[in-house]
């Protein structure tokens, strides 16, 4: 049994359909991960997958059992959500916030436990997050804060971690570094990963198979080999690309092409 | 600071211990001086026997209550300020954003101008009933769908409060002389009126506003981080919502029904209290509740005494004290 399976969702706000007759599986313990362009509906099928949207067609079943009659509580404790960027007001330290990851677990008047504070000191130090723990939320620089909600996301304790665009944010240095501790994550604690990415080299870098959408419906889907080719990705951007193969990793890379190559090697052009 | 069980007691022992220090200082000032130790000798009495005398009637009859029922709407106005600011998710909210205020000042207009503040329950019932009328009318226009939307419901609560003050401004023409003074003295806050039975009444909306919200309190720390985050561990966002609007709204209207519209308590003590003891609301709601009441006691008592025989509206005071102090956290203020 998969423990993602989409069948055959479709999905509208008003009157525009995002999402069309979607199917997919996902088995335990991989590492998936969802491009496209601007409004392909990559956003909201991760909105569906965690049950914040409920798709007017179609099902969802997360372990066998249908999304939409699982009670939000469960759902957090099967899957955890990395946001792309938080603005918080209110200044909840590091390990206030990666405790929040507890409250699936908890009644609503209970209290975090020990057993609570243990796994959530055993996510930080998974994340390197221990050092600032007592430090606010607001004084982390970007990619403390993004190995923060990795950490909140881990003491939930989940099957299925979703990540939306969880480098947008970040320099290069971070994006890898982000990416080795998911990657890593993914292998020695077996968590199925799903991230919706605009870095198509990172997604291709990382992930072992590859959803491309196209106004809301699957383009391709397979191997970023099978996935990142020269015509897909034209007929699904719209821009010319050029795919080689990383020379480390093999992985399939893009470098992008001008559209308008008729100033190219003319610095006069260039400065205007 | 991690907030356990018995941080909070160590926490609120502490703040109870300056509350009944606050009001036994309160108790023993005034026109009449009477010392602290007069003041516990006639409490203790009490218990004893049944003795008379003016100091008994000052100290029972004419202070406490007017002490008490400062306190109740101190506390009451600061865990409503809490919540407002976890709803809206913004740390400079307080209770009245929403228009509870203006409709509750309409009510209160119309009940001075229609000569129904002869009676001690007119006005109170008149300024409660235009504060719910408020509530619910921003509660629909707010509404989206199933769900309530925020922003929209920010936006409602400006226009309606923006239509009432114009109301309120056309009632205020046309008012004779001294029904104006009723009427600022009302919209800044006056005590003067208090007695047990504004306690008795009010009691039950601010204690059970106050534990229904206390019952949302780790929901309010999940709902500050994003209404998405919040379902995304787990919690029912919309209920949350709704249980926060309507509780603080519920409770602002009883505490501003028997006494007028006193500002600033409702924005500056969440966000000391956040400042001393950190943003749980877990910690922050019992917090703010008593260092509410000690505030709008000791505010009290400078309206009373500071001016005598002549009374300040306690707005006035707290208003001169929290209008400097917004200024700070503004300036200081990291986002």
């Amino acid at each position: 049994m998969a423990l993602i399976d989409v069948k055959e969702i479709s999905f509208r706000y008003a009157d525009q359909w995002v999402i069309e007759d979607l199917s997919f599986r996902v088995e335990a313990g991989e590492f998936w991960g969802i491009i496209g362009p601007n409004g392909s509906g990559k956003t909201t099928l991760l909105k569906i997958l965690y049950g914040l949207v409920d798709p007017q067609r179609g099902r969802v079943f997360i372990d066998g059992g249908e999304l939409r009659q699982i009670r939000r509580p469960d759902i957090a404790k099967k899957i955890a959500v990395v946001p792309q960027e938080a603005q918080i007001s209110f200044p909840f330290t590091s390990l206030e916030v990666v405790l929040m990851g507890r409250s699936p677990y908890l009644g609503r008047l209970q209290f975090e436990g020990r057993d609570d504070f243990e796994i959530a000191e055993r996510a930080m130090r998974l994340t390197d997050t221990l050092r600032f723990s007592r430090r606010s939320i607001n004084e982390l620089s970007g990619g403390e804060r993004q190995r923060i909600f990795i950490a909140r996301a881990l003491a939930q304790e989940p099957e299925i971690i979703l990540l939306d665009e969880p480098t947008s944010n970040l320099d290069i240095s971070h994006q890898v570094e982000f990416y080795d501790l998911i990657s890593r994550l993914n292998r020695e604690k077996n968590l199925t990963i799903l991230t919706v990415s605009h870095d198509i080299n990172l997604a291709s870098e990382y992930c072992r198979k590859i959803i491309l959408l196209k106004g809301g419906r699957i383009f391709k889907m397979g191997s970023p080999g099978e996935v990142v080719a020269e015509e897909s990705i034209r007929q699904v951007y719209g821009s010319r690309v050029l795919v080689d193969e990383n020379p480390v990793t093999g992985a399939p890379r893009i470098t992008l092409l001008r559209k308008d190559p008729s100033n190219i090697g003319n610095p006069e052009a260039q400065a205007k | 600071m991690i907030v356990s069980p018995k941080k909070i007691i160590a926490v609120c022992s502490l703040l109870f211990c300056l509350l009944l220090g606050v009001i036994l200082a309160s108790l023993s000032l005034g026109a009449a001086k009477i010392g602290v130790a007069q003041v516990l000798q006639v409490i203790h009495a009490v218990y004893v026997d049944n003795p008379t005398g003016p100091e008994r009637l000052i100290i029972l009859s004419v202070r406490l209550p007017r002490i008490l029922l400062a306190g109740l709407v101190g506390a009451a106005l600061a865990v409503a300020g809490c919540s407002f600011q976890a709803l809206l998710r913004n740390p400079l909210a307080d209770p009245y954003i929403l228009g509870v205020s203006s409709g509750s000042a309409l009510g209160a207009v119309s009940a001075i101008l229609f000569g129904l503040s002869a009676t001690s329950f007119g006005m109170p019932l008149a300024s409660f009933c235009g504060a719910i009328i408020t509530v619910m009318l921003v509660f629909h226009v707010g509404k989206v769908g199933r769900g309530l939307h925020i922003n929209t419901l920010l936006l409602a609560g400006v226009i309606i409060s923006a239509f009432f003050s114009a109301i309120i401004m056309f009632l205020i023409s046309a008012a004779q002389k001294e029904d104006l003074s009723k009427i600022v003295f009302w919209l800044m806050g006056d005590f003067s009126d208090s007695n047990y039975h504004f306690i008795l009444i009010t009691l039950p909306y601010i204690a059970g506003g106050m534990v229904a919200l206390y019952s949302c309190a780790r929901g309010l720390n999940l709902i500050v981080m994003g209404e998405e985050t919040a379902i995304q561990l787990g919690i029912d966002v919309e209920r949350l919502k709704k249980m926060a609007y309507i509780f603080a709204s519920l409770i602002t209207a009883a505490a501003v029904s028997v006494c007028g519209l006193i500002g600033f308590v409702g924005l500056i003590i969440p966000h000391s209290v956040r400042m001393l003891f950190g943003p749980d609301h877990r910690l922050l709601i019992p917090a703010s509740a008593l260092m509410g009441a000690c505030f709008l006691i000791a505010s009290d008592t400078i309206a009373r005494t500071i001016a005598a025989p002549t009374e300040l509206p306690v707005g006035a005071v707290t208003a001169t004290f929290g209008a400097p102090f917004f200024i700070y956290l503004l300036k200081k203020r990291r986002v």
